[in-house]
């Protein structure tokens, strides 16, 4: 049996009588290049083909990659991918026990935050910058994972960052909220919050060059603070005494 | 096959196995402990892979499989219609569409269609997987997916384009 283009159309849109559906939906089970045709033709799936291969967006796939179990042996495949491969090999070579799936040291929080932190670039956040609403939703799940209040006039306190998104990660079994910024010139900056104390006196800051970072960390007897980005520590300093003000 | 080289396939599986775990969560965050725990399970079951079919078929089967049995610890009806993906999310899940939005709507409509259709879409429209492979995936009749995809056809009928011979051609 041999169909036409105008027939298998007629198929695809309903518009062919039942008889005549229920024989290609038969002819279609044993003959592959029919199903293939009718495939071809349907004319739905290419526009939904195209707008549904933009799904998932490369941080969610970055974020995911970050935990999954083949990290290891994934193949750089990219600037980031590459540079993350160097900082493992590095921590390997060096001993430094930073392993990507063993635990760390509690002291090695900072590290690991500002290690992910380099993978960003400009570009990583513009494309991933929420909108209001979308900002205001990822907020209030941030506050119901840490327990805590965020506010968002002490979020918005650096005037030469814009705040641009809101994750829910995890650090070992604790939760982990990094707050996103752009500075005016495009560069990343991240704040990041997680349980539990740290090193040293509730409320002093220190800082420290971490994976080429700069960073500013300190806590408050609850809450773990690191205000990561840039190369200047003490740009950090002074972004991080604001932000420290309203937390 | 080794839990090495199922590690190895892995990345390039995860986008699919993500977007079908978003078809069948409709939830993102749901979706993301999905594919982990799909990733997972694939390496732990890497001998029980044969290469009579895809890898990434295999993926997607291992990721239904755990939806089910999430749903069936939730007590929850298998045909019951999820939550549809908010609108508003779709810049954070696909960020490079937000200029775009004649994909955006496609996006927001696929993502509206009930959870059987857009499974469905996303096997066969997105994936290009034969009908009788999406059957095996979703372990349905063969008719069942052809009934899935004309409801879903309807849906999405304005995005409807006739591509030209050159296109098909190039496609397969």
């Amino acid at each position: 049996m041999t169909y036409s283009d105008q027939d298998l159309l007629a198929f695809l849109d309903g518009r062919l009588d039942e008889k005549r559906s229920a024989e290609i939906e038969q002819t279609m089970r044993i003959d592959q290049d029919l199903e293939a045709r009718v495939m071809d033709l349907d004319p739905v799936a290419t526009p939904v083909r195209n707008a549904m291969k933009a799904v998932p967006g490369d941080h969610v796939l970055l974020d995911l990659k970050r935990s999954a179990p083949f990290t290891l042996q994934e193949k750089a495949s990219s600037l980031q991918w590459s540079r993350l491969a160097a900082v493992l090999l590095l921590g390997v070579l060096l001993g430094s026990g930073v392993m990507w799936f063993g635990r760390p040291a509690p002291e090695d929080w900072r590290s690991r935050i500002a290690q992910y932190q380099s993978l960003y670039v400009a570009e990583t956040v513009r494309l991933t910058t929420a909108s209001a609403e979308t900002l205001e939703r990822q907020l209030d799940a941030a506050v119901d994972t840490l327990g805590r209040p965020l506010e968002r006039q002490g979020l918005d306190a650096p005037a030469s960052l814009s705040l641009a998104r809101v994750q829910v990660l995890g650090l070992d079994d604790e939760p982990l909220i990094q707050i996103v910024y752009q500075a005016d010139d495009g560069r990343p900056f991240a704040l990041c919050i997680t349980t539990g104390t740290g090193a040293g006196s509730p409320d002093v800051a220190s800082s420290e060059m971490l994976h080429g970072l700069a960073t500013t960390a300190w806590h408050d007897g609850s809450f773990r603070y690191i205000l990561v980005g840039g190369k200047d520590l003490t740009e950090t300093e002074q972004l991080a005494l604001q932000l420290k003000a309203f937390l | 096959m080794k839990p090495k080289e199922v590690r190895d396939l892995l990345p390039n599986a995860l986008p699919s196995i993500w977007r079908f775990g978003l078809s069948l969560t409709g939830d993102v965050d749901m979706t993301n402990d999905l594919a982990q725990s799909t990733c997972l399970r694939a390496v732990e079951k890497a001998d029980q892979f044969r290469f009579s079919g895809s890898f990434e078929g295999w993926c997607l089967q291992i990721c239904r499989s755990i939806w089910l049995n999430e749903l069936r610890s939730r007590a929850t009806r298998q045909d019951k219609v999820f939550a549809t993906i908010d609108a508003d999310l779709i810049p954070d899940i696909a960020p490079g569409v937000e200029h775009n939005l004649f994909a955006k709507e496609i996006i927001e409509r696929v993502m509206a269609l009930p959870d059987a259709q857009r499974s469905a879409v996303e096997l066969v429209f997105v994936q290009e997987f034969t009908y009788s492979e999406a059957a095996t995936i979703l372990d349905v009749p063969i008719g069942t997916i052809m009934s899935r995809l004309h409801a879903a056809r309807k849906a999405l009928k304005k995005f409807t384009q006739t591509p030209s011979f050159d296109q098909r051609k190039e496609k397969r």
